[in-house]
Protein backbone atom coordinates (compact mmCIF):
# COMPACT_ATOMS: atom_id res chain seq x y z
CA UNK A 1 0.00 0.00 0.00
CA UNK A 2 1.39 3.82 -0.89
CA UNK A 3 1.59 6.48 1.07
CA UNK A 4 3.99 9.02 1.99
CA UNK A 5 2.14 12.33 1.12
CA UNK A 6 -0.34 14.41 3.19
CA UNK A 7 -4.03 15.13 2.30
CA UNK A 8 -3.84 18.69 0.92
CA UNK A 9 -5.96 20.78 3.13
CA UNK A 10 -7.38 23.88 0.79
CA UNK A 11 -4.66 26.94 1.14
CA UNK A 12 -6.50 30.44 -0.35
CA UNK A 13 -2.86 31.55 -1.32
CA UNK A 14 -2.55 28.87 -3.91
CA UNK A 15 -2.02 29.87 -7.97
CA UNK A 16 -5.09 28.82 -9.49
CA UNK A 17 -3.77 27.87 -13.19
CA UNK A 18 -7.12 28.66 -14.74
CA UNK A 19 -7.66 31.92 -12.62
CA UNK A 20 -4.22 33.17 -13.64
CA UNK A 21 -4.16 32.17 -16.92
CA UNK A 22 -7.55 31.76 -17.91
CA UNK A 23 -9.45 28.43 -19.47
CA UNK A 24 -7.51 27.78 -22.74
CA UNK A 25 -7.96 24.79 -24.82
CA UNK A 26 -5.20 23.50 -26.62
CA UNK A 27 -5.96 20.59 -29.57
CA UNK A 28 -2.94 18.29 -29.95
CA UNK A 29 -4.14 16.54 -32.46
CA UNK A 30 -3.59 13.03 -30.83
CA UNK A 31 -5.55 10.96 -29.09
CA UNK A 32 -2.36 9.22 -27.07
CA UNK A 33 0.90 11.01 -25.73
CA UNK A 34 2.88 10.26 -22.78
CA UNK A 35 5.09 13.54 -21.67
CA UNK A 36 7.54 10.76 -19.93
CA UNK A 37 10.77 11.55 -20.24
CA UNK A 38 12.20 8.02 -20.15
CA UNK A 39 14.36 7.88 -17.72
CA UNK A 40 13.30 5.07 -16.21
CA UNK A 41 10.60 3.16 -14.18
CA UNK A 42 11.39 3.81 -10.44
CA UNK A 43 10.38 2.09 -7.64
CA UNK A 44 10.63 4.04 -3.84
CA UNK A 45 10.31 0.88 -1.83
CA UNK A 46 13.29 -0.83 -3.59
CA UNK A 47 15.61 2.80 -3.58
CA UNK A 48 15.13 2.97 0.25
CA UNK A 49 12.17 5.69 0.11
CA UNK A 50 9.19 4.05 1.14
CA UNK A 51 7.56 7.40 1.87
CA UNK A 52 9.62 9.63 -0.44
CA UNK A 53 6.53 9.77 -3.08
CA UNK A 54 6.61 13.50 -2.86
CA UNK A 55 10.46 13.85 -3.91
CA UNK A 56 9.47 11.42 -7.11
CA UNK A 57 6.61 13.29 -8.01
CA UNK A 58 8.18 16.78 -7.95
CA UNK A 59 11.77 15.17 -9.90
CA UNK A 60 9.63 13.29 -12.29
CA UNK A 61 7.49 16.27 -12.95
CA UNK A 62 10.49 18.21 -13.50
CA UNK A 63 12.27 15.86 -15.90
CA UNK A 64 9.51 15.84 -17.99
CA UNK A 65 9.86 19.36 -18.38
CA UNK A 66 13.60 19.41 -18.48
CA UNK A 67 14.05 16.58 -20.20
CA UNK A 68 17.01 16.43 -17.64
CA UNK A 69 17.50 13.28 -15.03
CA UNK A 70 16.97 14.53 -11.78
CA UNK A 71 17.18 12.75 -8.06
CA UNK A 72 14.20 12.38 -6.58
CA UNK A 73 16.07 11.58 -2.65
CA UNK A 74 17.56 15.08 -3.55
CA UNK A 75 14.04 16.65 -3.05
CA UNK A 76 12.66 14.20 -0.82
CA UNK A 77 15.24 14.48 1.90
CA UNK A 78 15.29 18.82 1.80
CA UNK A 79 11.35 18.41 1.94
CA UNK A 80 11.61 16.39 5.20
CA UNK A 81 13.99 18.97 6.30
CA UNK A 82 12.10 21.71 5.24
CA UNK A 83 9.20 20.47 7.39
CA UNK A 84 11.48 19.64 10.13
CA UNK A 85 11.43 15.66 10.36
CA UNK A 86 13.23 12.91 9.31
CA UNK A 87 12.79 10.23 6.05
CA UNK A 88 10.94 7.83 8.44
CA UNK A 89 7.27 9.41 7.24
CA UNK A 90 5.79 11.36 4.62
CA UNK A 91 5.46 15.01 3.01
CA UNK A 92 3.20 17.87 2.11
CA UNK A 93 2.94 18.18 -1.13
CA UNK A 94 3.20 22.15 -1.60
CA UNK A 95 6.13 21.60 1.19
CA UNK A 96 7.86 19.37 -1.71
CA UNK A 97 6.64 22.08 -4.38
CA UNK A 98 8.11 24.95 -2.35
CA UNK A 99 11.42 22.94 -1.74
CA UNK A 100 11.88 22.83 -5.66
CA UNK A 101 11.68 26.81 -5.66
CA UNK A 102 14.07 27.14 -3.05
CA UNK A 103 16.82 24.50 -3.01
CA UNK A 104 15.91 23.23 -7.15
CA UNK A 105 16.52 20.33 -8.16
CA UNK A 106 19.69 17.86 -7.86
CA UNK A 107 21.02 15.78 -11.36
CA UNK A 108 22.65 12.60 -9.81
CA UNK A 109 26.36 13.44 -10.76
CA UNK A 110 25.84 16.95 -9.19
CA UNK A 111 26.85 17.08 -5.28
CA UNK A 112 26.54 20.74 -4.31
CA UNK A 113 23.66 22.96 -3.54
CA UNK A 114 24.99 25.70 -6.15
CA UNK A 115 24.13 23.32 -8.89
CA UNK A 116 20.87 21.86 -7.70
CA UNK A 117 20.22 25.86 -7.58
CA UNK A 118 20.59 26.31 -11.38
CA UNK A 119 17.71 23.54 -12.09
CA UNK A 120 15.21 25.97 -9.34
CA UNK A 121 11.25 25.45 -10.05
CA UNK A 122 9.31 28.39 -10.70
CA UNK A 123 5.55 28.87 -9.31
CA UNK A 124 3.07 26.47 -8.89
CA UNK A 125 -0.62 26.60 -9.77
CA UNK A 126 -2.98 24.34 -8.48
CA UNK A 127 -5.56 22.46 -10.98
CA UNK A 128 -9.15 23.02 -10.42
CA UNK A 129 -12.07 21.87 -12.36
CA UNK A 130 -13.07 23.96 -14.94
CA UNK A 131 -16.85 24.72 -14.69
CA UNK A 132 -18.91 22.25 -16.72
CA UNK A 133 -16.28 19.53 -17.38
CA UNK A 134 -15.54 16.80 -15.09
CA UNK A 135 -12.70 16.53 -13.50
CA UNK A 136 -11.36 13.88 -15.74
CA UNK A 137 -11.27 16.09 -18.73
CA UNK A 138 -10.41 19.10 -16.97
CA UNK A 139 -7.26 17.21 -16.24
CA UNK A 140 -7.24 16.41 -19.85
CA UNK A 141 -7.40 19.88 -20.66
CA UNK A 142 -4.57 20.76 -18.85
CA UNK A 143 -2.46 18.03 -20.11
CA UNK A 144 -2.81 18.96 -23.70
CA UNK A 145 -0.98 22.03 -22.68
CA UNK A 146 2.08 20.12 -22.83
CA UNK A 147 3.26 18.65 -19.24
CA UNK A 148 2.66 16.24 -16.78
CA UNK A 149 0.83 17.02 -13.57
CA UNK A 150 1.67 15.98 -10.15
CA UNK A 151 -1.13 14.71 -7.95
CA UNK A 152 -1.70 13.80 -4.60
CA UNK A 153 -5.14 11.06 -3.90
CA UNK A 154 -5.78 8.64 -1.47
CA UNK A 155 -4.33 5.48 -2.66
CA UNK A 156 -7.00 3.07 -2.26
CA UNK A 157 -6.25 -0.68 -1.14
CA UNK A 158 -8.04 -2.16 -4.11
CA UNK A 159 -5.39 -0.15 -6.72
CA UNK A 160 -2.69 -2.29 -5.40
CA UNK A 161 -4.51 -5.34 -6.83
CA UNK A 162 -3.67 -3.58 -10.88
CA UNK A 163 -4.03 -6.30 -12.67
CA UNK A 164 -1.08 -6.27 -15.98
CA UNK A 165 -3.51 -4.19 -18.26
CA UNK A 166 -2.66 -0.98 -16.19
CA UNK A 167 -6.17 -0.74 -15.49
CA UNK A 168 -6.83 1.07 -11.80
CA UNK A 169 -9.72 -0.68 -10.49
CA UNK A 170 -12.72 0.48 -9.06
CA UNK A 171 -13.16 1.37 -4.79
CA UNK A 172 -14.93 1.96 -2.00
CA UNK A 173 -14.62 4.71 -0.26
CA UNK A 174 -16.20 5.07 4.01
CA UNK A 175 -15.90 8.97 3.82
CA UNK A 176 -13.22 9.56 6.06
CA UNK A 177 -10.52 10.36 4.44
CA UNK A 178 -8.03 10.17 7.50
CA UNK A 179 -7.45 6.59 7.54
CA UNK A 180 -6.37 6.00 3.94
CA UNK A 181 -3.04 6.22 2.91
CA UNK A 182 -2.36 9.40 0.68
CA UNK A 183 0.35 9.23 -2.44
CA UNK A 184 2.04 11.12 -4.92
CA UNK A 185 1.76 10.51 -8.38
CA UNK A 186 2.07 12.00 -11.61
CA UNK A 187 -0.31 11.90 -15.01
CA UNK A 188 1.68 12.73 -17.84
CA UNK A 189 -0.08 11.35 -20.92
CA UNK A 190 -3.67 9.78 -22.68
CA UNK A 191 -3.99 6.51 -23.48
CA UNK A 192 -7.20 4.84 -25.57
CA UNK A 193 -7.96 1.52 -24.49
CA UNK A 194 -10.83 -0.46 -25.92
CA UNK A 195 -12.12 2.88 -27.45
CA UNK A 196 -12.27 4.41 -23.96
CA UNK A 197 -9.80 7.14 -22.83
CA UNK A 198 -7.78 6.54 -20.07
CA UNK A 199 -5.45 8.56 -17.80
CA UNK A 200 -1.36 7.34 -17.65
CA UNK A 201 -0.41 7.71 -14.17
CA UNK A 202 3.33 6.81 -13.11
CA UNK A 203 3.19 5.75 -9.02
CA UNK A 204 7.01 4.56 -7.95
CA UNK A 205 5.96 1.05 -7.69
CA UNK A 206 8.73 -0.72 -10.09
CA UNK A 207 8.14 -2.35 -13.39
CA UNK A 208 6.22 -5.01 -11.42
CA UNK A 209 3.46 -2.83 -10.81
CA UNK A 210 0.35 -2.75 -13.57
CA UNK A 211 1.73 -2.50 -16.99
CA UNK A 212 5.40 -2.39 -16.71
CA UNK A 213 5.11 0.43 -13.96
CA UNK A 214 2.53 2.22 -15.81
CA UNK A 215 -1.39 2.33 -14.65
CA UNK A 216 -4.27 3.42 -16.43
CA UNK A 217 -6.68 5.76 -14.72
CA UNK A 218 -10.57 5.53 -16.25
CA UNK A 219 -12.68 8.19 -15.87
CA UNK A 220 -15.37 7.52 -13.39
CA UNK A 221 -12.86 6.23 -11.16
CA UNK A 222 -10.40 9.62 -11.12
CA UNK A 223 -13.73 11.25 -11.21
CA UNK A 224 -14.49 9.44 -7.97
CA UNK A 225 -11.09 9.64 -6.52
CA UNK A 226 -10.91 13.55 -7.18
CA UNK A 227 -14.39 14.12 -5.69
CA UNK A 228 -12.80 13.75 -2.59
CA UNK A 229 -11.43 16.56 -0.54
CA UNK A 230 -7.94 17.00 -0.18
CA UNK A 231 -7.22 15.29 -3.53
CA UNK A 232 -4.44 18.45 -5.41
CA UNK A 233 -2.62 18.52 -8.76
CA UNK A 234 -0.12 20.97 -9.36
CA UNK A 235 1.63 21.85 -12.04
CA UNK A 236 5.35 24.05 -11.51
CA UNK A 237 7.59 24.56 -15.29
CA UNK A 238 11.07 25.68 -14.84
CA UNK A 239 12.31 28.57 -12.84
CA UNK A 240 11.83 32.21 -14.44
CA UNK A 241 13.00 35.37 -13.65
CA UNK A 242 9.74 37.00 -13.61
CA UNK A 243 8.89 34.21 -10.54
CA UNK A 244 10.18 36.96 -8.65
CA UNK A 245 7.24 39.04 -6.93
CA UNK A 246 6.52 41.39 -4.21
CA UNK A 247 3.59 39.85 -1.90
CA UNK A 248 2.47 42.99 0.14
CA UNK A 249 -0.06 42.17 2.54
CA UNK A 250 -1.67 45.21 4.82
CA UNK A 251 -1.32 44.42 9.15
CA UNK A 252 -4.93 43.61 8.66
CA UNK A 253 -4.35 40.33 7.01
CA UNK A 254 -1.56 39.95 8.77
CA UNK A 255 -2.83 39.37 11.79
CA UNK A 256 -6.45 37.47 10.24
CA UNK A 257 -3.87 34.94 8.71
CA UNK A 258 -1.78 34.58 12.03
CA UNK A 259 -4.88 34.72 14.28
CA UNK A 260 -6.07 31.58 11.41
CA UNK A 261 -2.98 29.75 11.89
CA UNK A 262 -3.34 29.27 15.77
CA UNK A 263 -6.84 27.95 15.43
CA UNK A 264 -6.25 25.86 12.75
CA UNK A 265 -7.82 27.04 10.04
CA UNK A 266 -4.49 26.86 7.64
CA UNK A 267 -2.83 23.60 8.59
CA UNK A 268 0.31 24.06 6.00
CA UNK A 269 2.05 26.96 6.00
CA UNK B 1 -29.45 -16.79 -25.87
CA UNK B 2 -26.84 -15.79 -27.94
CA UNK B 3 -25.99 -18.50 -30.80
CA UNK B 4 -22.69 -19.89 -31.42
CA UNK B 5 -22.24 -16.92 -34.35
CA UNK B 6 -23.00 -14.41 -31.99
CA UNK B 7 -20.68 -15.06 -29.50
CA UNK B 8 -17.90 -15.79 -32.40
CA UNK B 9 -19.02 -12.27 -33.66
CA UNK B 10 -18.83 -10.43 -30.30
CA UNK B 11 -14.98 -12.09 -29.39
CA UNK B 12 -13.91 -10.85 -33.22
CA UNK B 13 -15.01 -7.42 -33.07
CA UNK B 14 -13.39 -7.26 -29.51
CA UNK B 15 -10.29 -8.68 -30.80
CA UNK B 16 -10.39 -6.29 -33.86
CA UNK B 17 -11.00 -3.60 -31.13
CA UNK B 18 -8.22 -4.51 -28.65
CA UNK B 19 -5.91 -4.40 -31.56
CA UNK B 20 -7.21 -1.13 -32.72
CA UNK B 21 -8.24 -2.27 -36.42
CA UNK B 22 -11.74 -0.81 -35.25
CA UNK B 23 -12.80 2.16 -33.31
CA UNK B 24 -15.67 1.06 -30.00
CA UNK B 25 -18.74 2.73 -30.84
CA UNK B 26 -20.23 1.89 -27.17
CA UNK B 27 -20.75 5.99 -26.13
CA UNK B 28 -22.36 6.53 -29.29
CA UNK B 29 -24.38 3.81 -29.37
CA UNK B 30 -25.54 5.04 -25.97
CA UNK B 31 -26.15 8.08 -27.11
CA UNK B 32 -27.98 7.09 -29.85
CA UNK B 33 -30.41 4.18 -27.71
CA UNK B 34 -31.37 6.81 -25.47
CA UNK B 35 -32.36 9.44 -27.81
CA UNK B 36 -34.50 5.99 -29.79
CA UNK B 37 -35.76 5.84 -26.36
CA UNK B 38 -37.04 9.12 -25.83
CA UNK B 39 -38.86 9.68 -29.42
CA UNK B 40 -41.95 10.90 -28.82
CA UNK B 41 -41.41 12.49 -25.87
CA UNK B 42 -39.70 15.18 -24.05
CA UNK B 43 -36.17 15.00 -23.31
CA UNK B 44 -36.05 17.87 -21.04
CA UNK B 45 -38.13 17.42 -18.68
CA UNK B 46 -36.85 19.85 -16.17
CA UNK B 47 -37.75 23.00 -18.94
CA UNK B 48 -35.03 25.49 -17.96
CA UNK B 49 -35.42 26.79 -22.03
CA UNK B 50 -39.27 27.15 -23.00
CA UNK B 51 -40.11 24.45 -25.26
CA UNK B 52 -39.88 26.63 -28.68
CA UNK B 53 -35.71 26.87 -27.88
CA UNK B 54 -35.36 23.47 -25.82
CA UNK B 55 -33.28 21.70 -28.38
CA UNK B 56 -30.08 22.38 -26.74
CA UNK B 57 -31.67 21.48 -23.50
CA UNK B 58 -32.62 18.16 -25.10
CA UNK B 59 -29.16 16.89 -26.66
CA UNK B 60 -27.93 18.09 -22.85
CA UNK B 61 -30.65 16.02 -21.29
CA UNK B 62 -29.64 13.01 -23.84
CA UNK B 63 -26.37 12.90 -23.49
CA UNK B 64 -26.52 13.12 -19.35
CA UNK B 65 -28.81 10.21 -19.34
CA UNK B 66 -26.83 8.18 -22.03
CA UNK B 67 -23.38 8.90 -19.98
CA UNK B 68 -23.77 10.25 -16.62
CA UNK B 69 -19.81 9.44 -15.94
CA UNK B 70 -19.66 12.36 -18.26
CA UNK B 71 -21.50 14.93 -15.78
CA UNK B 72 -22.38 17.04 -18.92
CA UNK B 73 -23.73 20.38 -17.90
CA UNK B 74 -27.62 21.03 -18.80
CA UNK B 75 -27.04 23.71 -21.79
CA UNK B 76 -29.84 25.83 -22.88
CA UNK B 77 -28.89 27.64 -25.80
CA UNK B 78 -26.68 26.32 -29.25
CA UNK B 79 -24.34 28.44 -28.91
CA UNK B 80 -23.21 27.70 -25.60
CA UNK B 81 -23.74 23.99 -26.43
CA UNK B 82 -20.95 24.12 -28.91
CA UNK B 83 -18.76 26.44 -27.09
CA UNK B 84 -18.82 23.14 -24.88
CA UNK B 85 -18.51 20.72 -27.66
CA UNK B 86 -15.67 22.39 -29.43
CA UNK B 87 -13.63 22.69 -26.23
CA UNK B 88 -14.26 19.69 -24.14
CA UNK B 89 -11.64 17.09 -24.60
CA UNK B 90 -14.59 14.26 -24.85
CA UNK B 91 -15.68 15.40 -28.41
CA UNK B 92 -14.07 15.17 -31.48
CA UNK B 93 -15.29 17.62 -33.87
CA UNK B 94 -15.79 15.25 -37.24
CA UNK B 95 -16.63 15.40 -40.82
CA UNK B 96 -18.33 12.36 -41.95
CA UNK B 97 -21.59 11.94 -39.60
CA UNK B 98 -22.46 8.46 -37.76
CA UNK B 99 -25.39 7.72 -35.64
CA UNK B 100 -24.86 9.12 -31.95
CA UNK B 101 -23.02 12.36 -33.10
CA UNK B 102 -24.00 15.80 -31.89
CA UNK B 103 -25.20 17.83 -35.19
CA UNK B 104 -25.32 21.34 -34.15
CA UNK B 105 -25.75 24.86 -36.10
CA UNK B 106 -24.94 27.50 -33.24
CA UNK B 107 -27.54 30.56 -32.94
CA UNK B 108 -25.59 33.87 -33.96
CA UNK B 109 -23.54 32.72 -37.10
CA UNK B 110 -26.15 32.60 -39.57
CA UNK B 111 -27.22 35.00 -42.19
CA UNK B 112 -30.03 36.52 -39.93
CA UNK B 113 -32.92 34.50 -42.31
CA UNK B 114 -33.72 32.18 -39.73
CA UNK B 115 -33.36 33.46 -35.65
CA UNK B 116 -32.10 30.84 -34.34
CA UNK B 117 -29.57 27.65 -35.02
CA UNK B 118 -30.76 23.92 -33.77
CA UNK B 119 -29.26 20.48 -32.89
CA UNK B 120 -29.92 17.24 -32.83
CA UNK B 121 -28.20 13.29 -33.11
CA UNK B 122 -28.12 11.79 -35.86
CA UNK B 123 -29.50 8.32 -36.78
CA UNK B 124 -28.87 4.99 -37.65
CA UNK B 125 -30.98 4.72 -40.43
CA UNK B 126 -30.79 5.78 -44.33
CA UNK B 127 -34.04 7.99 -45.07
CA UNK B 128 -35.69 8.29 -48.50
CA UNK B 129 -33.27 11.40 -49.68
CA UNK B 130 -30.30 8.97 -48.88
CA UNK B 131 -29.35 10.52 -45.60
CA UNK B 132 -29.30 9.73 -42.09
CA UNK B 133 -32.02 10.96 -40.28
CA UNK B 134 -31.90 13.60 -37.42
CA UNK B 135 -33.52 13.28 -34.28
CA UNK B 136 -34.08 16.91 -32.72
CA UNK B 137 -36.30 18.70 -30.22
CA UNK B 138 -39.81 20.00 -32.22
CA UNK B 139 -40.70 23.48 -30.87
CA UNK B 140 -44.30 23.08 -31.72
CA UNK B 141 -44.80 19.95 -29.17
CA UNK B 142 -41.72 20.29 -27.36
CA UNK B 143 -40.84 16.67 -27.93
CA UNK B 144 -37.89 14.88 -29.61
CA UNK B 145 -38.78 14.15 -32.91
CA UNK B 146 -37.26 12.17 -35.72
CA UNK B 147 -37.55 15.77 -38.09
CA UNK B 148 -34.95 16.23 -40.12
CA UNK B 149 -32.32 14.47 -42.61
CA UNK B 150 -28.86 14.95 -42.81
CA UNK B 151 -29.85 16.61 -46.77
CA UNK B 152 -32.98 18.55 -45.33
CA UNK B 153 -30.83 20.28 -42.23
CA UNK B 154 -28.39 21.51 -45.11
CA UNK B 155 -30.27 22.51 -46.81
CA UNK B 156 -32.29 24.47 -44.34
CA UNK B 157 -29.98 25.69 -41.68
CA UNK B 158 -26.82 25.39 -43.62
CA UNK B 159 -28.58 27.12 -47.57
CA UNK B 160 -31.47 28.74 -45.97
CA UNK B 161 -30.09 30.15 -42.82
CA UNK B 162 -26.41 30.54 -43.87
CA UNK B 163 -25.14 28.18 -40.79
CA UNK B 164 -22.33 26.38 -40.29
CA UNK B 165 -23.08 22.80 -40.01
CA UNK B 166 -21.02 21.34 -37.36
CA UNK B 167 -20.77 17.49 -36.20
CA UNK B 168 -19.80 16.45 -32.76
CA UNK B 169 -18.48 12.75 -31.66
CA UNK B 170 -17.97 11.44 -28.47
CA UNK B 171 -14.71 9.54 -27.62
Amino acid sequence: MKHGAKRSILDPRDYSFHRSFGITYASLGLKEYNYDAGFGMPDQTADGYPYGCTGYAQAEVAQDIDKDHYAPSYTYQKTCAYEGHDTTTGCDIRTSARVGQVYGMQRPEETTESQAQTHRRGAFYNIEQIPGLDWFDSFRTQLRKGSSISIGTIWFPEWAYTQSDGIIPTFTYNGNANVYPWHNYKICGEKTINGFPYLIAKSWQGRHFGDQGWCYFPRETFNKAFDIYGTIGLIQGRYTPTDIVTVKITMLQFVLHYLGRIIGLQAYA
Amino acid sequence: MPSLLDSLKADLIRALQLLGLIRSRMNQDKIYNTALSLIGYDASPRNEAPDMYACAETVSSIVRKALPELRFPVITGTSELFDYLDRSPSFTRVISPEHGDIIISPTGTGNGVLPHGHTGIIGNNTSPDGSLWIMSNDSRTGTLEVNFTLDSWHRFYGTRGGYPVFIFRVD
